[in-house]
């Protein structure tokens, strides 16, 4: 099979033995990496009602198809198992260079199941592996913890995904990185891979992706190619230029910038945290991650000192500043490199901290619950001794680290109102009052709110855009208001998603394909079929997507997951205070007449929306329906 | 009149600059000092005239005023 190292590592913590075991070519077009192969490991593999923290739980880390080829954004990797902070599927992606070392060191995926008696890490180097003990490792800020990997191991250059503190603390949110500036926020996977005592796996591989390929010379040509399309988007060159902060100051003019726990739309201190602010105070340089001509990345130094942790991306910004009322900048910036020294999820800890700020303003808790910590809105200081606090399970922190929705039910009254939340993981910093198929999105999705389930509505809104030109090939027929749920605008999210869904599937970044960005999708599926020499349509494709998400689907509705739990907070549906979009809100009957005919689409029931077997049946998965009678869930 | 660019749109303008500085003798449709400029306003969302938050289509603007242009913005 060509593109793929036909491996995965399999490693048993609990009895320190590991195994390879080969892909066949017919199981990998159907599963061909990252969240279609990942899906299927934890559906068949993770028991029912499996303790997220138990040794029963199993992490699946997994390059996408495309990982790894010379082509920009074709970096990412998957790591996926049952989410301590939802109870559902997990899942989050990562780009920077690890997922392509590890490709180069023989493998596609790693499987990691049972629990290791004391810390330890892997050490994966061309087609080896071995299981190292990692006690001094535990307790140790990332960068120093990087350091010491590299420097036992005797190489500069290996790559090191790792958890930190607040993994090792099981704080629910707790996230993965690779060289310290990449992250696998989302879902708590860093503290599964805590509850799994795995510190780290560090990686070193000196294979050439060309010798894998199929048709090596066909993908240089175009990944040079595309190397150049970069310069001549519009997209890929804003996120060159100014890179995901420059987001903020047009979201903020849209009424779109989430403010004070998503209170507000518009930020009276933008001017203090939009990107020209961010590129005088904090900017050193830009970087890339593995053959990405984009160069999205953000270099900064804080009061003058250069972090070792890279800059804050959007959402960073957003979560710790106009979503925590703050408007310093170095302040947003010391936040993050926080978070990736603890290794927390920034959108969550972010959101977490400013569903407290609320609570506490609307006098839900007091100084008596917070250890004295003034905790109002603004105050950056309570800011940063929070995530501290949250990172190492100390006091009041130790309740914020079961996530939002969690710290609400035990504080109580209307404090779940402030929880801005779904299925128990928080939104990200896109305000779904101004984009309603993103607020879709957050609802639906299985990994809890996520804001790349779909392009947003607001590219699609221009019949003559470029962004809407390349969302036709993929089969939007017309520009749909971004404020509305109507029946075609309902059809474009099924396409999208499916679209999106793949991208997780095959490695490429959410900043790679159009429409979002500048590949097309006839050369996505180009670079596909010169790296494995199938023949892939749109519509295998778009079934590749499809089916990773149908897999996520079941994964949850046999753990009870149903209709109910495919919600919005609240406040969705009550008016925004100020901004561009001040009064404006999303109404429950058009929400729920649209979740109706999605789930049509879908081929789901609509009462429970658990995939019928009919549908399943056409995506392959028809062992996923008799899995699901199995569980006396009638499909 | 005074043009700001913000987010992608600099990447239309003549030298790919943030602000310009563009003389009008007379009031004139926005949408046509754009097409002359060779910023396509098909790629322009929200449109911001003297702070205040205004539509392209027919919006008139002198040489006094003051213009900020956005395009869409997506996840990030």
């Amino acid at each position: 099979m060509y593109g793929t190292n036909e491996k995965i590592l399999r490693v048993n913590l609990s009895t320190g033995v590991s195994t390879e075991e080969t892909i066949s070519e017919d199981f990998y077009r159907l599963y061909p990496g990252g969240k279609a192969l990942a899906g299927y490991i934890l559906l068949n593999e993770i028991p029912a009602n499996t303790e997220p923290f138990s040794p029963e739980n199993v992490l699946v880390i997994a390059n996408g198809l495309m990982t790894g080829a010379p082509v920009s954004t074709a970096t990412r990797y998957v790591v996926s198992a049952r989410s301590p902070l939802t109870n559902g599927y997990g899942e989050s992606e990562a780009a920077g260079f690890w997922g392509p070392e590890l490709k180069m060191a023989g493998f596609e995926a790693i499987v990691v199941t049972g629990r290791a008696e004391q810390p330890v890490y892997l050490w994966i180097h061309d087609g080896q592996a071995e299981i190292r003990p990692a006690t001094h490792l535990w307790g140790q800020v990332t960068a120093k913890a990087q350091d010491i990997i590299r420097t036992e191991l005797g190489d500069e250059k290996i790559r090191v995904l790792q958890i930190g503190i607040a993994g090792e603390n099981l704080v629910r949110f707790a996230g993965i990185t690779n060289d310290l500036r990449h992250f696998n926020g989302r879902t708590g996977m860093g503290a599964v891979m805590g509850s799994k005592n795995l510190r780290a796996v560090a990686v070193r591989g000196k294979q050439r992706y060309q010798v894998l390929a199929h048709d090596p010379s066909t993908l240089m040509a175009l990944g040079s190619k595309l190397a150049k399309e970069v310069r001549e988007n519009p997209q890929s060159w804003d996120l060159q230029q100014r890179g995901t902060p420059g987001l903020v100051e047009p979201l903020n003019v849209a009424g779109m910038l989430p403010t004070r726990n998503f209170h507000q739309g518009a930020f009276e201190g933008v001017d203090e945290v939009k990107w020209e602010a961010y590129e005088k105070q904090l900017l050193t340089a830009r970087r890339s991650c593995y053959a990405c001509a984009i160069r999205c990345k953000r270099e900064v130094a804080i009061n003058g000192q250069v972090s070792q942790y890279g800059g804050p991306e959007y959402e960073t910004v957003g979560a710790f500043g106009p979503n925590c009322g703050v408007n310093d900048l170095h302040a947003i910036a010391k936040a993050n490199e926080l978070c990736n020294a603890y290794m927390l999820d920034s959108i969550s800890t972010g959101s977490t901290i400013a569903f407290a700020m609320e609570c506490f303003e609307h006098g839900l808790i007091g100084l008596d619950d917070t250890d004295g910590i003034d905790l109002r809105f603004g105050n950056t200081e309570a800011m940063l001794i929070m995530i501290e606090r949250i990172a190492r399970r100390q006091g009041f922190g130790n309740l914020l680290a079961e996530g939002s929705k969690r710290a609400a039910e035990k504080i109580g009254g209307d404090a779940h109102f402030f929880a801005m939340q779904v299925k128990g993981q928080e939104m990200a910093m896109h305000e779904p009052r101004g984009k309603y198929n993103v607020g879709m999105g957050y609802a639906i999705s299985e990994i809890g709110a996520d804001h790349l389930v779909v392009t947003h509505d607001t590219m699609l809104t221009n019949p003559e855009s470029l962004t809407f030109k390349s969302a036709q090939v993929l089969g939007i027929r017309h520009t749909q208001p971004a404020r509305n749920l109507n029946e075609e605008k309902v059809e474009q999210f099924y396409i999208l998603e499916k679209w999106n869904s793949l991208e997780k599937v095959i490695g490429y970044c959410f900043f790679g394909p159009a429409p979002r960005s500048f590949i097309q999708p006839d050369d996505v599926l180009a670079s596909i079929n010169a790296a494995t020499g199938w023949n892939m349509t749109l519509q295998e494709a778009l079934q590749i997507g499809e089916r990773a998400t149908n897999m996520a689907r079941v994964f949850n509705v046999r753990e009870g997951f149903t209709r109910k739990d495919d919600r919005l907070p609240e406040r969705m549906f009550q008016p925004l205070e100020n901004g561009a979009l001040k009064g404006q809100s999303m109404q429950h009957d058009e929400f729920e007449r649209a979740l109706t005919r999605l789930y049509e689409l879908k081929g789901w029931d609509p009462e429970t929306s658990i995939p019928g077997r009919k549908r399943l049946e056409e995506l392959s998965l028809g062992w996923a329906a008799d899995l699901l009678e199995r569980s006396g869930l009638p499909t | 009149m005074k043009l700001h660019l913000g987010g992608n749109l600099p990447f239309f303008a003549p030298k790919r600059q943030k602000e310009l500085e563009v003389p009008l003798q007379e009031p004139t449709r926005l949408r046509d000092v754009l097409t002359k400029l060779g910023i396509p306003v098909s790629e322009v969302y929200l449109t911001v005239l003297n702070g205040e938050l205004v539509t392209l289509d027919e919006t008139l603007v002198s040489d006094s005023d003051e213009v900020r242009l956005y395009p869409p913005i997506d996840g990030g």
